[in-house]
């Protein structure tokens, strides 16, 4: 007998996931960049996502969908914009692995974070 | 005269620019497997921006690009969100292989083809919905 199944489980709203991923990944980067390196810290710290998000995601509408594809399609040009920096800047200068490593969490939180903007914009809330 | 202009698809425009972010890469890999170094990357990037400044002189003189539909906005969304997260795999992969086992892995080589990669697959996979989409369309 499963009894877990039998429970409901909770549904957490996109607005929640995307809210953690943000403070997550600016927890991740400034903690990296302040105390001068990823430690175990980030395991304990990963650990902890899923339990707080644990549940049923929420189902994504109409302008979910087309808040994120805005969203993904700036983070994504973003993300090539840094590389073509960096692209130029290693011709002289070393590239750092933790730049890389902020890069990556940058462009997860940024993703997040202007979905969470157009999400909280007067358009959505009138939808709503 | 603006009856004369050509329809130019979203399909020709991404096909264009699979061809223009591939060939550096393609290239670079022959010369990596013959042993021999690319050339100065910068310069390859000037005569690609240049090629991409001259076709879209031309289009814009001889064709009218088609306007964005629904379907080629969720085809691009696909196509953008699949990218995204394989660029951001493959810097995370970049930095295990450069901590772990290959040191000097990061260097601008790495950043190049990885745009170029990025927006040459973007531009593929669009293609290849985009053909699917219209199969399916041409269906029903």
């Amino acid at each position: 007998m499963n009894i877990r199944s039998n429970t409901k489980k909770k549904t957490v709203t996109l607005r929640t996931i995307h809210l953690v991923t943000v403070i997550t990944a600016i927890v991740i980067i400034a903690g990296g960049l302040i105390f001068g390196g990823w430690s175990d810290w980030i395991f304990y710290a990963s650990i902890l996502i899923p339990i707080i998000l644990d549940g049923k995601s929420e189902k994504e509408d109409e302008l979910v969908k087309e808040n994120m594809a805005k969203a993904t399609k700036i983070s994504f040009w973003a993300l090539i914009g840094v590389m073509i920096y960096f692209g130029l800047k290693a011709r002289f200068h070393a590239v750092s692995a933790v730049s890389f490593l902020v890069v990556i969490f940058g462009a997860v939180a940024l993703r997040s974070l202007i979905f969470l903007i157009l999400d909280f914009s007067p358009k959505a809330e009138e939808e709503e | 005269m603006e009856k004369a202009k050509k329809k130019f698809s979203y399909s020709d425009f991404h096909r264009l620019i699979f061809v223009i972010a591939l060939v550096p890469v393609m290239l670079f890999v022959f010369h990596k497997i013959q042993g021999r170094e690319y050339g100065d990357k910068l310069s390859i990037l000037l005569g690609m921006a240049i090629f991409a400044a001259l076709q879209a002189a031309v289009q814009s003189i001889f064709y009218k690009l088609e306007k964005k539909d629904e379907m080629v906005r969720y085809n691009l969304a696909r196509a953008n969100r699949i990218i995204l997260f394989a660029v951001l795999a493959v810097l995370f992969a970049a930095v295990i292989v450069n901590d772990y086992f290959y040191k000097g892995l990061i260097c601008s080589d790495l950043c190049w083809i990885t745009v170029m990669s990025a927006i040459g697959l973007r531009s593929f996979l669009f293609i290849c919905f985009d053909a699917v989409s219209n199969k399916d369309t041409e269906d029903e």
